[in-house]
């Protein structure tokens, strides 16, 4: 199959069939235009990708993308980010290792919707105009029998009203088009979007373009705040004011036209002990990474059974040593030693348990699930 | 807030819009229509303001004794327009603008007006607000554009004490003095007082000051010296420190150079309460002047008084009046000014080829001024005081010889003696004051 062009992902892409998967553990939707083979969730890495009709998705899960910001991470950021993430864990699981990690990298695009409109309003505001007053600072001293002073510089606001009609056309203005993007950005950050919106999205081969599961009637309030926030940062700059506060407006809004911005993520795992893959999620922008850390029971625990089996071998050599002390009295001091030790190795033992046990304890793996 | 007074606290999108009271304005986003409020409808200020009689077309001027534009001719009287401010005029904030463009004064050296009356052309200077025209002699009041709205003067005291009233109080102030010559005592009949409005300054300021000083507190101790106990005064020094709050309302400094430092403190007194709107009404036929000290320098003066009142405050603040080591910091907070016109009548009179000159505080009648001085009246009464002594002292030197009486006239001469000479200096200095300019 030929890569697309996010150029060419318009409704005609949405429409072919076969490429259309669904997570059956977190019902996550994706478009996975490759030749490879779909394997597990890129998101849980706990449910397998289930191929789905085109005819099952709804409207506004076929919203066509406009926009996409690229991937910018290098592989060498990559493999930095993921060294710096499983540094410091004790007893790190086996395949958690920058070189695995890199391995197992997905790359997701994140849906957010963009809307464009035609605003007719009328707003009312109070517009501050910045000023600047001048004022003193003075100082005196007996011992100098002066007075030394300074003057300094305030800057005040002067508020008064404005007021007027707005009829405007507004472009891409974003709302989530996922539940859970609050809590993805919240963890790996916002993105930048000024700038460095690629119309162009370069290569989509092994890229799972994740679908909106909101519908864009439930993103409308978000879209309407940030429609608000830029209205009233136009009519400040109208009024030719410093500032602006208590914006209000009675809009309406024509010809709406939602479509699609994506998000740049990296998203890769690793496993426990139990065979839980535990994902790990990097911002694709800024290289943010989160994820849960987690220490290897089962690698403590062989280390803590060789040092009590060693203990052990330490104890039943002292006795020898020690029932010996009876023909040598001096075997005495030897036996005495070995047991001391073997009692260190024992007590030892139980250290890389104890420092697994409190490095996971308060990691817990719900907290992956955004 | 102009929230409150561009009238929208009860009105609502779906009324009218615009609502009333506003108009468009430039917009620097296409798309975006930008209504602000109307500035306040105040009629447009005529440049010069002539001063006709409405009935006869004669000039009218103001009338202290009527408070009002009065006709000599007619008798017409119109009362003026009388808006009592007091203390709450309006004062302006010490905007960097302001600041700049007041120190950029007027621009001009003079400027020509047409006087409307007889069309005759009239040089008048700088800085003058007031013009009588030289040629129909009618009253021109000027109300030049400013650089600034706020540097224009917008309150006044008008004048409460009319010229037979300064005559009166001139006439005291020249003859209850025994220092004065008596061929003073008519020269009063021959000063010529001119009333007029000078440009004064107000400021405010909330001053919060930090201070730190070395306190010093008696201790009386009780050591062991010389064979016995004595009781001994120790000053024992503790740091003290502390923090003072003090608003300064209304410093007065004059806003002109051209009159006397000395005088005007003394007539300075004048009661902000009866601050008016300014009107030109007020000016007709009386001159009137701009500033010439720029607002930023009649700041410094106004700190400079400020600082040190705020220094003594701080240092009454110590437990005790003994103080080493005193260092403080000061913040000034919230300062305002104010650009008032304030009336006083100013006169020179001649005595012996000298001329000396007087004012009086339009609003109360306080004078000041100077006066020339009898300096042999002045040394008569300096040796009539100090004679006694010295005869007193001489016929106890004499006696001294024949007995202890001689010892007692001596002591009481001596004493009379210093008392005089106290006094002597005292009149020396207050007469040698009488004719300081």
């Amino acid at each position: 199959m030929k890569t697309p062009t996010a150029i060419e992902i318009r409704e005609d892409t949405y429409q072919i069939d076969g490429s259309y998967y669904v997570c059956n553990n977190c019902g996550w939707l994706y478009l996975y235009i490759s030749e490879k083979p779909v394997e597990m969730c890129p998101r849980c890495f706990s449910g397998m990708l289930t191929p789905i009709s085109v005819k099952n998705l709804q409207d506004f899960q076929k919203n066509p993308v406009e926009k996409a910001l690229p991937f910018q991470m290098q592989l060498v950021e990559l493999s930095a980010a993921f060294r710096k993430f499983g540094s410091g864990i004790p007893f790190a699981p086996k395949d958690l290792t920058p070189g695995d990690l890199l391995q197992k990298v997905r790359k997701i695009y994140l849906p957010m919707f963009m809307v464009d409109t035609r605003v007719k309003a009328k707003w009312w505001a109070e517009t501050g105009f910045d000023y600047g007053v001048v004022s003193h600072k003075a100082r005196y001293d007996d011992n100098q029998r002066e007075w030394t002073s300074k003057k300094v510089q305030e800057i005040r606001i002067r508020w008064e009203p404005r007021l007027g009609f707005l009829e405007r056309e507004y472009n891409n203005v974003i709302a989530p088009a996922l539940e859970e993007h609050n809590s993805i950005v919240s963890r790996i950050g916002d993105f930048r979007f000024n700038g460095n919106i690629s119309k162009k999205v370069e290569n989509l081969d092994d890229v799972y373009i994740c679908l909106p599961n909101r519908k864009a009637s439930d993103a409308w309030p978000d879209a309407l705040a940030d429609l608000q926030r830029v209205a009233s940062e136009d009519c400040r700059k109208a009024s030719g004011a410093d500032q602006l506060r208590g914006f209000k407006w009675e809009p309406d809004f024509l010809n709406k036209e939602w479509t699609l911005l994506l998000l740049p993520i990296y998203s890769t795992f690793y496993s426990n002990e139990e065979g839980d893959l535990l994902p790990v999620m990097i911002q694709g922008q800024t290289g943010k990474i989160f994820g849960i850390r987690r220490a290897s029971m089962k690698k403590a625990k062989r280390i803590s059974l060789i040092l009590i089996a060693f203990s052990a071998g330490l104890f039943l050599l002292s006795a020898l040593i020690l029932a010996g002390s009876i023909t040598f009295p001096i075997f005495l001091v030897f036996s005495i030693i070995g047991f001391l030790f073997s009692i260190l190795f024992c007590l030892g033992a139980s250290i890389p348990v104890l420092l697994v046990w409190n490095f996971n304890r308060n990691k817990n793996l719900t907290e992956m699930n955004f | 807030m102009p929230e409150s007074s561009a009238g929208l606290d009860n009105w609502n999108m779906k009324d009218d819009f615009p609502p009333t009271g506003f108009e468009l304005t430039a917009s620097s986003i296409k798309g975006i229509e930008v209504y602000k409020p109307k500035p306040s409808e105040e009629a447009p200020q005529k440049e010069v303001v002539d001063f006709d009689c409405p009935q006869c077309g004669a000039t009218t001027a103001f009338s202290v004794e009527n408070s009002g534009l009065t006709c000599s001719f007619c008798g017409y009287f119109e009362p003026a327009e009388e808006q009592i401010v007091g203390k709450d005029a309006q004062s302006f904030e010490f905007k960097v603008e302001t600041l700049q463009q007041s120190a950029q004064g007027w621009g001009e050296v003079r400027s020509e007006i047409e006087c409307q009356n007889c069309g005759a052309e009239t040089s008048i200077p700088v800085g003058s607000l007031t013009s009588k025209c030289l040629f129909c002699g009618s009253n021109k009041v000027i109300q030049r554009r400013a650089v600034q709205e706020e540097l224009r003067p917008k309150f006044l005291i008008p004048f409460k004490i009319d010229l037979q009233k300064v005559r009166a109080i001139t006439k005291t102030w020249l003859q209850n003095d025994w220092r004065l010559p008596e061929s003073l005592k008519e020269v009063y009949r021959e000063a010529d007082y001119q009333g007029l409005y000078l440009p004064f300054w107000t400021f405010d300021s909330l001053t919060l000051a930090d201070w730190k000083a070395e306190v010093g507190h008696e201790r009386i101790k009780r050591v062991f010296e010389d064979g016995e106990w004595k009781t001994r005064t120790e000053i024992e020094w503790r740091w003290e420190s502390g923090h003072v709050e003090h608003k300064f309302d209304d410093v007065l400094i004059k806003g002109t150079d051209r009159i006397s430092d000395l005088h005007f403190k003394k007539i300075s007194n004048y009661d902000l309460q009866e601050l008016i709107v300014y009107n030109p009404e007020y000016l007709a036929g009386i001159y009137a002047k701009s500033y010439d000290i720029p607002l930023e320098k009649a700041w410094e003066s106004s700190r400079n008084e400020i600082r040190e009142a705020i220094r003594q405050i701080c240092r009454n603040h110590a437990s005790t009046p003994r103080i080493r080591n005193f260092s403080m910091t000061l913040d000034y907070d919230d300062e305002s000014w104010r650009y008032i016109l304030l009336p006083i009548y100013l006169a020179v009179y001649n005595y012996q080829n000298d001329a000396f000159q007087v004012m009086v505080n339009g609003q109360n009648g306080e004078i000041s001024g100077q006066r020339p001085v009898d300096w042999t009246k002045v040394w008569l009464v300096i040796a009539g005081i100090i004679m006694p002594g010295i005869l007193f002292a001489l016929i106890g030197l004499v006696t001294f010889p024949f007995g202890g009486i001689g010892g007692i006239v001596g002591l009481v001469g001596f004493v009379l003696l210093i008392a005089g000479l106290i006094a002597s200096f005292f009149i020396f200095q207050s007469a040698n004051q009488m004719d300081d300019i």
